[in-house]
């Protein structure tokens, strides 16, 4: 399993990267592989104003149905419209292709309080136990 | 994201550890650690519906019933007209309660008039057992023979050259609907082979001893490898009853749901004398049901899922029952009950997906049409 070393994590399996104040966001490659083939992704709307840990989105795979919650608050100035007609891009690609949103972060404090790829890569380590 | 759901001490099956050597992702299911997946639902999905695939269904509960009045109390229990198959087939009914509510849906193996083997739902194993023993007088013996039968579902277009490779000697080959043995008795080294399924294409449904199951599974593996058959799993399992409107108790019938219904009236054998629910489905047959339950495929993007309302020039009019994503169509599909007066082809509805109404058409036949079945 891979957890790129550049990346933020939160305990919720999100992934974050980010380019100046924006934060890329998608679901790590242990969130991918739990979930199995993804279906169906439920894309927010540009615009809207997010809490962190606020559900932004849904992402479905062939049995369950999974809510994404944001590691940081902030606005989304884009989503990946990509995921509409290839979804399964989260699977294959989850720390590239498969990116799901773009915030603009009101708090870029809030990335103190996710986790680096080592400790993330401990905690799933832990959940699967 | 939330994840994950932890698989405890519950029943296994004889090829509990092929499941775990192949990594098979597992799950909870009626009671029983089953593979819900090996490589992935869709693949597997695929691979029965262009090629060839073997699943584990040894959880599925098995009755048998002998005696000189194993007829008679079929004939009561069952709404179908049991004397009128033959030995060797093999068929699709039902055991309905006092209000023509659904027990169970069942296959019933005819070996003779003196003895049936029941094929049912895992879930319902105890509760049909007990059922069918509470029914049955002094000369019929009832046994739950569940944990004495292995069963494997090999199903696909190349369904019959893997079987036919995977069999030394000669066996007779059943057509559909019926089953070819040859000794059907539980100490015996011979299989059944019945010619069914539940994914829509041609298949095959094979018991063995426990025992043995491994070594068949290992058989029917080998003489399919270079064909393209895989191992598949209750993942795959259900989007393809889901793409044939096939029913899955528990989720889309249960004992609340009536045999109309579900829409099961041309199995029913109204001339017979009596069965138990006959005076309410006759009842509800001239009186018309109030709901029906029928298929779903979404227009717009969007999965239907048990419990989602459905919705008719914004009033509510339904419920869906399961729902998952059509790997053939790429469509979200499923079943649920909907008042009877919009249980019509191609009739436009609402499914209620979280703040969403999104639109889809009502379905009275298969979603798909297979290639053999």
């Amino acid at each position: 399993m891979n957890f790129p070393a550049e990346l933020r994590y939160s305990k919720e399996h999100e992934w974050v990267r980010v380019q100046n104040k924006i934060a890329i966001i998608g679901i790590s490659d242990y969130a991918q592989k739990e979930l199995g083939e993804v279906v169906f992704v439920d894309l927010p709307k540009i615009g809207r104003q997010m809490k962190s840990n606020e559900t932004f989105g849904i992402v479905e795979s062939v049995k369950a149905v999974s809510d994404l919650y944001t590691p940081v608050s902030g606005k989304i100035v884009k989503n990946n419209a990509k995921l509409e007609e290839d979804p399964e891009l989260i699977n294959t690609d989850p720390y590239g292709e498969g990116w799901i949103i773009e915030v603009e972060m009101s708090n870029e404090a809030e990335l103190g309080e996710l986790l680096p790829a080592q400790e993330y890569e401990a905690y799933v380590a832990e959940e699967k136990k | 994201m939330a994840l994950k759901e932890k698989v405890g001490q519950n029943k296994k099956t004889p090829l509990f550890k092929v499941h775990e050597q192949l990594g098979a992702r597992m799950t909870l299911f009626a009671g029983w650690q089953m593979p819900l997946y090996y490589t992935g639902i869709i693949p597997e999905h695929m691979a029965v519906r262009q090629k060839a695939g073997v699943f584990d269904i040894s959880h599925m509960g098995k009755i048998e019933i002998r005696g000189g009045d194993a007829l008679k109390l079929l004939e009561f229990l069952l709404p179908a007209r049991i004397s009128r198959l033959e030995s060797g087939q093999v068929s699709y009914t039902f055991l309905c309660n006092q209000n023509g509510g659904l027990i169970d849906d069942l296959t019933v193996f005819v070996f003779s008039t003196e003895h049936y083997l029941l094929c049912v739902n895992a879930v319902c194993a105890e509760k049909d057992y007990s059922w069918i023993k509470s029914h049955a007088g002094p000369d019929v013996t009832v046994k739950n023979v569940t944990s004495d039968l292995a069963l494997l579902a090999l199903q696909g277009p190349l369904s019959e050259i893997v079987l036919d490779r995977a069999i030394s000697g000669s066996w007779e080959k059943p057509r559909r609907f019926h089953f070819s043995e040859t000794g059907i008795t539980l100490t015996s080294k011979n299989i059944i082979v019945s010619r069914l399924g539940y994914t829509g294409e041609d298949g095959f449904e094979l018991f063995c001893t426990p025992e043995e199951v491994i070594s068949l599974w290992d058989k029917i593996i080998n003489a399919g490898r270079d064909l393209g058959l895989r191992p598949c799993a209750l993942g795959a399992r259900d989007t393809l009853r889901l793409e044939m409107a096939y029913v899955l108790y528990g989720e889309d019938i249960d004992e609340t749901v009536t045999l109309l219904e579900a829409r099961f009236g041309r199995f029913v054998d109204f001339e017979k004398d009596r069965f138990i629910g006959k005076e309410a489905l006759l009842e509800e047959k001239e009186k018309g049901s109030t709901r029906k339950l029928v298929g779903f495929v979404m227009e717009e993007k969007g999965i239907p899922r048990k419990g989602y309302p459905v919705f008719y020039e914004q009033k509510r009019v339904g419920t869906i029952t399961s729902g998952s994503f059509s790997p053939v169509l790429h469509q979200g599909i499923g079943l649920g009950l909907i008042n009877a007066y919009l249980a019509r082809s191609a009739q436009e509805v609402e499914i209620g997906i979280r703040e969403k109404r999104v639109k889809a058409k009502v379905a009275l036949t298969p979603f798909i049409k297979p290639k053999t079945g």
